[in-house]
């Protein structure tokens, strides 16, 4: 079927160069806008690109040193102050202490034992 | 070695105007045989081949850059529809090909050019729109019978068969003495 081509070049636009370089021109002028558009978009995105990864690999950075420092505050002084208890890290005075632990009411003589002992 | 389309396509994503440029030198030919086989007049082909090479610079990002070819085909095909149903343009279209096109020392090689021309508009102006196109893509432009059918949504069968049908009519209409001078 190749061999069946008809000779269509008498009909050729190319034999006119200065009209296809008048074309390829026109489109250019046409599309200049838009090539600027775009080349401001990818100059756009490429500086946030420059500025975003620094960004977010310091955020992460900060976020595992403050991850490792917050773990190994785990089990630190909370679990102490914990242990100690809530009457005695007041400081409240033995005998007080005693009655609160047992859950009972002082007596008249709680109370001059723990006026003693609090004025010594 | 020539850069391929993809690299192309996605240069020009980016507004790289050279590459657009090359875009453009590389298929103004074929798009412009597929507007004036639509539109049938060499200065609403050029206009429509522009505006395709705008719209398509536009919508660039949809496009796949490696059928890039067949999608501004499609654009510039779609464009030079929507401009001939505006103009109404039915009936006979007068064809305007290659305007001006004269080597300006032979008067003799000029008129037998210039009638030869005229035989084959007259030709190809009766021919219906797609075997307008796929004669102009195929048996001037060059383009594979798969490239066409990429390009015009159709079967490579058909399009050979669009063209055998063409290439008869055209005959037909050049007369047995012409199709032995072709």
């Amino acid at each position: 079927m190749e061999g069946d081509r008809l000779d269509l070049s008498p009909l050729d636009p190319k034999m006119t160069e200065e009209r296809w370089e008048w074309m390829v021109e026109r489109i250019l002028q046409g599309a200049r806008p838009e090539l600027t558009r775009r080349a401001g978009r990818a100059g756009l995105l490429s500086t946030i690109g420059e500025w975003l990864w620094p960004a977010l690999s310091a955020a992460v950075l900060a976020g595992v040193i403050s991850g490792a420092v917050l773990s190994r505050l785990d089990g630190g002084p909370a679990e102490a102050y914990a242990s100690v208890g809530v009457i005695p890290a007041l400081e409240v005075p033995e005998p007080v202490s005693a009655w609160l632990d047992e859950e009972r009411a002082p007596q008249v003589s709680d109370l001059v034992v723990a006026l003693e002992g609090g004025s010594r | 070695m020539a850069a391929t389309d993809r690299e192309l396509v996605e240069l020009a994503r980016e507004g790289d105007a050279q590459a657009f440029e090359t875009l453009v030198r590389r298929y103004l030919r074929p798009a412009h045989a597929v507007a004036l086989a639509v539109v049938g007049e060499a200065a609403d082909a050029e206009d429509v081949v522009q505006d395709g090479f705008i719209r398509a610079l536009e919508q660039l990002d949809t496009c796949q850059p490696d059928r890039f070819a067949a999608w501004l085909m499609r654009i510039v095909r779609n464009r030079a529809i929507s401009l001939h149903r505006k103009k109404k343009v039915r009936a006979t279209m007068p064809l305007e090909w290659a305007a001006g096109a004269r080597s300006r020392s032979d008067p003799v090689a000029d008129a037998e050019r210039a009638r030869t021309q005229e035989r084959l508009k007259e030709a190809i102006e009766t021919l219906p729109e797609r075997q307008r196109e796929v004669l102009l893509l195929h048996d001037l432009e060059g383009w594979k019978h798969r490239e066409i059918g990429d390009v015009l949504d159709m079967k490579e069968g058909t399009v050979r068969y669009t063209l055998f049908q063409a290439r008869r009519a055209v005959r037909a209409r050049l007369g047995v003495e012409s199709h032995k001078e072709m």
